[in-house]
């Protein structure tokens, strides 16, 4: 049953447009903060199951990558919400002195209205984690090729205790977004060690140890949407702005290296070609959950001539392992810097 | 709330030593954000007996006075149940408790609930004294705020971030969206396909709003049986077995504590009834009937 639809009701579907998004001056970069585990240790006796959808509870939302949300068009896919497919859409015919925008409802306000007021009254824990938080080694990770300035930090707040304002803290009036936002896309700075743009900092080779959870609290990879390279063509802008010379950094061979996670390892080969990656593959996978979770990772390795793999939501400890196997294999690979 | 939290920002590079007080402002933030999710379960948790929510549902019929925390999460609760019409009752949780979920989901402690509960309570028998801020039980009943409470901490902490614009928190599939994800441009969710395995039946782009999404896939026990949410109308699962249950219900709105709230009320609403609260509230959804139709708002804005 279809409703008719206001003539003139806003078409929000076309609101975002790729081509318009302005990506000239993003030097911003991208912090992810490992997980808080307030949680389970899971039902029953699940140490040893593959079957982990049984014995830990299922994310329906989460976030996934660009290229992920692009890939499940479901073309393929007939039980997808197929834009081709006929969909049921409802819409409210509105009577009401003709107007055709929906009504703010009080609920909407009262929700907001709810959390303002909780907000403010804030909270009442005393401790010093907010600092605490704040100079712990926070893990950075290069978020994607186009953003050489990105970076993906990643916090284990297992031993952090909440901060304690009586009453939130003002907004910091410094505003970080904006800090690096208007410099050119460039190579790395040049203390790096390679000449690799788009390569991952010395400082920012964070997760090799990445937070050492539960074993039972790695639920996560149940939610297994890998997120795929940031597919260049969409992001023309970028890609202009950062012409880069081809990478000549690495000896040829084959090397392996060795990523530790809390329930498992997985280790990664990698080939080096006429000085270039030319593969990365998972040569070993000794994690308890599939690595097919992250399967959409060793690709992007080649594709960026770099180890600076998506992070997986809900596969944070499998792709950061794949990640720090790959870091290990390039290491063993790097020019000797005095030839 | 045995919440797995992840919180992303995107912020500057701070390789440069002039961003580091950046990145002590963000470490400071989440500290913060982190610590809304702890208080805020430690006040509403079902699990604890020492929690105020178990110590408030201990004292049926007396008025009794309560944080601000718990105030407004049982306030609101009310209100999204008098809008759905009872669908959403917080005085009705899912059918766990014959399948041993009374027990703490993290240590498998049984716990105790005090007075028996009325089997016919309902969210009618809560009163609100908004002056005194006390909340009185006219019966003994049970108060589920697990999605309430979930959905309040994660618009709590979006409030801590708000400073940065662009960020993500994920609360074991309650997300809210801030700005614009590392690439620029609006986050992409991706919603679970209610029967394919590691597979999406949708994937939304969202700025600036809540995703939650219900199922009836969601949590199973040892023995692998799902665990249905009922229809506090009817005490039974919603509408039978027919091809117009509900598989999935997606809603994307201001805030998570409505989307989780409405999403449960769509739940049992069904495709039609659902929708259209959803349109009279102005906020976007997406239904996943049983036979993997899927119903949506028109305003939903997909990703592909």
């Amino acid at each position: 049953m279809i409703t008719v639809f206001p003539a003139d009701a806003p078409d929000f579907a076309g609101a975002w447009d790729p081509a318009s998004s302005d990506r000239s001056d993003s030097g911003s970069a991208s912090v992810a903060v490992g997980p808080v585990r307030a949680g389970p240790a899971g039902v029953a006796d699940c140490t040893s199951a593959r079957d982990y959808s049984v014995c830990y509870p299922r994310e329906n939302s989460f976030i996934i990558s660009d290229a992920e949300a692009r890939r499940k068009r479901c073309r393929r896919n007939v039980n997808g919400c197929d834009r081709g497919r006929p969909v049921r859409v409802y819409n409210l015919k509105m009577t009401q002195g003709g107007s055709n925008k929906k009504v703010a409802n009080s609920l909407v306000s009262a929700s907001c209205a709810a959390v303002l007021a909780v907000y403010v009254a804030g909270y009442t824990r005393t401790q010093a984690a907010a600092d605490r938080f704040a100079n712990q080694g926070i893990e950075r990770r290069r978020a994607t090729p186009n953003l050489p300035r990105a970076a993906i930090f990643k916090e284990d707040s297992r031993t952090a205790a909440p901060n304690a304002p009586g009453v939130p803290a003002p907004p910091i009036s410094s505003q970080p977004k904006e800090q690096a936002v208007r410099k050119t896309i460039q190579p790395e700075a040049p203390e790096k060690a390679l000449p690799i743009p788009r390569s991952v900092a010395a400082d920012a080779s964070p997760v090799v140890s990445p937070a050492p959870a539960v074993a039972s609290q790695s639920a996560q990879p149940v939610v297994t949407q890998a997120a795929e390279p940031a597919a260049p063509v969409p992001q023309p802008k970028a890609q202009e702005a950062a012409p880069t010379p081809p990478v000549t950094a690495w000896k040829d061979g084959t090397y392996t290296g060795l990523g530790d996670s809390p329930h498992g390892d997985i280790e990664a080969t990698v080939v080096i070609a006429g000085g270039r990656i030319q593969s990365a593959t998972i040569s070993q996978c000794r994690t308890l959950y599939s690595c097919s979770v992250i399967d959409r990772l060793p690709p992007q390795v080649a594709e960026r001539q770099s180890p600076d793999v998506d992070y997986v939501s809900g596969a944070t400890h499998s792709a950061e392992a794949f990640y720090a196997a790959v870091v290990e294999a390039l290491d063993q690979a790097k020019l000797d810097p005095a030839k | 709330m045995d919440t797995f939290v992840t919180i992303h920002i995107v912020g500057p590079d701070s390789s440069a030593s002039a961003e580091a007080a950046a990145e002590q402002a963000i470490g400071r933030a989440f500290g913060r954000a982190f610590g809304w999710f702890r208080e805020i379960e430690e006040r509403c948790t079902r699990f604890d007996e020492r929690s105020e929510l178990m110590k408030l549902t201990a004292q049926a019929g007396v008025p009794v006075p309560v944080s601000t925390i718990l105030y407004e999460a049982v306030s609101f609760a009310l209100m999204v149940a008098e809008e759905s019409g009872g669908a959403f009752d917080p005085t009705v949780g899912r059918r766990m408790e014959a399948r041993g979920y009374n027990k703490e989901y993290r240590t498998g402690r049984p716990v105790s609930s005090a007075p028996r509960p009325d089997s016919d309570a309902s969210y009618r028998d809560i009163s609100l004294d908004p002056d005194r801020r006390t909340i009185t039980l006219h019966r003994p009943l049970t108060l589920d705020l697990g999605a309430v409470a979930k959905g309040l901490a994660v618009d709590t902490a979006a409030r801590e971030l708000e400073q940065f614009t662009n960020f993500a928190i994920d609360a074991g599939g309650d997300l809210y969206l801030g700005g614009s994800n590392e690439h620029g441009v609006p986050w992409s969710v991706g919603i679970r396909h209610p029967r394919q395995e590691h597979k999406l039946i949708a994937s939304l782009r969202v700025s600036n709003q809540a995703v939650c999404t219900s199922g009836d896939y969601e949590r199973r026990d040892a023995n692998g049986t799902q665990h249905h949410i009922l229809d506090p109308r009817t005490g039974a699962s919603p509408g039978g077995v027919s091809s117009a249950t509900v598989a999935s219900a997606t809603v994307v709105a201001s805030g998570a504590m409505l989307a989780d709230a409405l999403a449960t009320a769509v739940f049992v609403l069904g495709p039609k009834e659902g929708l259209q609260l959803l349109n009279r509230l102005g906020v976007e959804g997406l239904v996943v009937t049983q036979d993997m139709e899927c119903h949506e708002t028109r305003g939903l804005c997909h990703a592909a």
